[in-house]
């Protein structure tokens, strides 16, 4: 059995290390711990930011059309108020072409209806060859009359360029010569030959100055929000490369929505922006790209954490399998130890038994030899003994006899010690060993004078069990009760009682103390030695006993009173349990 | 009286027990071991053998199933003496062939009574000899 034990111990060492394949593993795990949440992360930014920047173009882009939408009346009101004002010098230049220049009374006549219609015309003049003849009203623009715009340098680009479009154009704002500001519609007109129909003459023009300040008035009645900047730019109808002339210029650098006032030839263009200027692309006080790139450092770190954490237990893992390992291989290498130990205690063991057999074999014979030749001499065979000589040789079997006991006592303690006493099972009287016993007590109880009695109860008869151990144990609860007896009696009662043979030892002797009770059955302890050795023996007797009872199944018990004396009750089992065939080497008496 | 063969190496043992056997009137012869124990016992035809287990070469157990099987000598009564009283032993001594045993130490007072109750004669056979 031992030696294929340590066998299997020697072969579960050899596979300890199965964590190869898991250390690959983990250096993978690394990499993808160092590269999976920095793309998480730049992922989760770049979505972020490009949203917000989505979100931003779009509230641009929404703002932009509530501003188109917000200054729509007040560019198509401006539009419609300069057309409709320059719509009547259109009237006049038909007149003329047809008539030729009217009468003072008849141009007064027909504008003073014209400005009645329309208050925003501050006059209209006519200027045949480009020299101004009338004007109406007349007040406050006298000096006007007889204006020739081919010497007016501010003036005559405008004419010029009329003269070449050939239709109207629109010139302006500008300052007037008469004061404050205006916006100029010079009509060309063209007198037809009424012989030659594709024949035209250019006559000079019609100006139509329309009061700028009150053109704006009337227009922005329909309103500009409070938040909304705007300006105007296409001075002369030059639309976008016209220069700026109303409102802040340093709008049209401000990405403003731009939009184009259509005018009877050529446009102006308005733009408009919010008062506070654009919103401002800051996706680092937007809570929602915050919350965006907050939640990316949440979920790279959330992977990082958890790669970490997967990494962690699979190391933890692999540590665990190695400590497993480890352990499994103190553990063989301890068995083996152990097995070693328990070989060499088995070993020890064995060698003990040898010793004790070998023992109670020696040590006996010699004193067997001196026993034989003490009693043959102390029988006379070997001729008279004269009373010196029969009392020393009796001194001899004696010490021989005591010697003998202690030699026994010694060999059965060691034997109960380690565990190698077995008990042989037999039939026999159970009389027959208490009156053996009694007979063996006799002579010392009568040379003491104590008196010596046996009851024998009813059942009590044959028993099955180690005869020779009971007698053992009855002889040596009997031997100390004379022992420690001096006058008085010893009394043994013996009596069967459901499937028990009880048997009780008591004597008038010494006693037992109470704190004495304990050491009793204890190996090597005589309680009355000490001070005062009376009393031979090698304490042993009633350890030897206790052991020998329990073995039995039964047990020892005593009671006693100190000064008084003692009572011991052995009881065993009517039919003992044990071996088969004891394993008793020892034969006494 | 009786003539009895003992068979025992421990001269004291064989001293004592001659002795005893000799006061008591019988005549004794020895052996030293097991193998002149059987020549002796051959060329005296003894009444009755006390043969020691314990002996060297040819132990006691080994001599009675030898004695046993010689038809010459097969009435006569083999007695073990011996300190080995293993409970297995005893059922070995038996088994080997020995009518009785009788235990060591031998008591001086009882030992040739004990053995004169192993002769035919007698009439009193005994198992598990006892002092």
């Amino acid at each position: 059995m031992f030696p294929s034990s340590a066998m299997n111990t020697e072969g579960r060492r050899s596979p300890p290390d199965g964590g190869a394949p898991a250390f690959s593993c983990q250096k993978w795990e690394s990499i993808l711990i160092a590269v999976l949440p920095v793309l998480i992360l730049a992922a989760g930014l770049t979505i972020s930011y490009r949203s917000e920047s989505a979100r931003h173009v779009s509230e641009t882009r929404r703002l932009r059309n509530d501003i188109n939408v917000a200054i729509e009346p007040f560019c198509s009101e401006l539009s419609r108020n300069v057309i409709a004002a320059l719509h009547h010098s259109e009237g006049l230049a038909a007149l003329v072409s047809l008539d030729g220049e009217p009468e003072p009374d008849r141009f007064r006549a027909f504008c003073g209806e014209l400005l009645r219609c329309n208050s925003m015309i501050r006059n209209i003049a006519l200027a045949p060859d480009n020299v101004v003849s009338q004007v109406y009203p007349l007040e406050g623009n006298e000096r006007v009359i007889g204006l020739r715009y081919r010497d007016n340098p501010e003036q005559w680009p405008g004419v010029k360029r009329m003269m070449e479009l050939k239709k109207m154009v629109v010139a302006g704002p500008v300052n007037l010569v008469q004061g404050g500001i205006g916006v100029i519609g010079r009509q060309p007109v063209y007198m037809r030959d009424p012989s030659e129909p594709g024949n035209e003459r250019y006559w000079g023009l019609v100006s139509t100055v329309i009061d700028f300040n009150r053109l704006m008035a009337v227009s922005t009645g329909a309103g500009i929000p409070a938040d909304i900047r705007v300006a105007l730019r296409g001075a002369d109808g030059l639309g976008a490369q016209g220069a700026v002339f109303w409102g802040d210029a340093r709008l049209f650098e401000r990405q403003p929505v731009l939009r184009e006032i259509r005018l009877p030839t050529g446009s102006w263009q308005i733009a408009a922006a919010p008062a506070g200027g654009w919103p401002l692309f800051r996706p680092m006080s937007s809570p929602r790209f915050l919350a965006g790139a907050a939640s990316s450092f949440a979920c790279s770190a959330l992977m990082l954490a958890l790669l970490s954490l997967s990494c962690a237990r699979r190391k933890a893992e692999n540590e665990l399998r190695k400590l497993n390992a480890e352990l499994e291989e103190r553990v063989a290498t301890r068995t083996a130890e152990l097995n070693r130990a328990m070989l060499k205690a088995q070993e020890a063991d064995r060698l003990k038994s040898v010793f004790l057999a070998t023992m109670s074999h020696e040590l006996r014979t010699p004193l067997n030899t001196i026993l034989g030749f003490t009693g043959v001499l102390l029988q006379g065979l070997a001729g008279p003994l004269n009373d010196e000589q029969r009392k020393q040789l009796a001194m001899a079997r004696d010490s021989a006899k005591h010697l003998l006991a202690l030699i026994n006592d010694i060999l059965d303690i060691s034997r109960i010690e380690a565990g190698q006493i077995e008990l042989s099972r037999e039939t026999f009287d159970m009389r027959g060993v208490l009156e053996s016993a009694m007979k063996s007590v006799a002579h010392e109880a009568q040379a003491k004078g104590i008196e010596l009695s046996l009851r024998i109860g009813q059942g009590v008869g044959r028993v099955v069990g180690d005869r020779r151990r009971v007698e053992q144990v009855l002889l040596n609860l009997l031997s100390n009760a004379v022992k420690f007896t001096d006058r008085g009696s010893v009394t043994v009662e013996c009596a069967a009682r459901e499937g028990w043979i009880e048997t009780a030892v008591r004597d008038t002797g010494i006693g037992i103390r109470a704190a004495d009770m304990d050491k009793l059955f204890k190996p090597f302890k005589q309680i009355d030695s000490g001070a005062n050795r009376r009393h031979e023996g090698t304490g042993l007797g009633l350890a030897i006993s206790k052991n020998l009872a329990e073995m039995m199944g039964g047990s020892i018990s005593v009671r006693s009173e100190w000064g008084k004396g003692s009572e011991f009750v052995f009881r065993f089992p009517q039919t003992a349990e044990g071996g088969e065939n004891g394993a008793d080497s020892d034969n006494r008496r | 009286m009786a003539r009895i063969l003992i068979i025992e190496d421990n001269e004291q043992n064989l001293y004592l027990a001659s002795f005893i056997l000799q006061k008591a009137g019988h005549s004794v012869v020895a052996a030293r071991d097991g193998v002149s124990g059987i020549a002796a016992a051959e060329s005296h035809q003894p009444d009755l053998i006390l043969l020691d287990i314990h002996l060297p070469v040819l132990d006691g157990h080994a001599v009675a199933a030898r004695l046993r099987s010689l038809p010459a000598l097969a009435g006569i009564p083999i007695v073990a003496v011996t300190s080995y009283a293993m409970a297995g032993d005893r059922e070995r001594i038996i088994a080997s062939g020995c009518n009785g045993y009788i235990e060591k130490p031998i008591d001086p007072e009882s030992f040739a009574t004990t053995v004169v109750s192993f002769l035919p004669m007698s009439g009193r056979q005994q198992e598990g000899g006892e002092l």
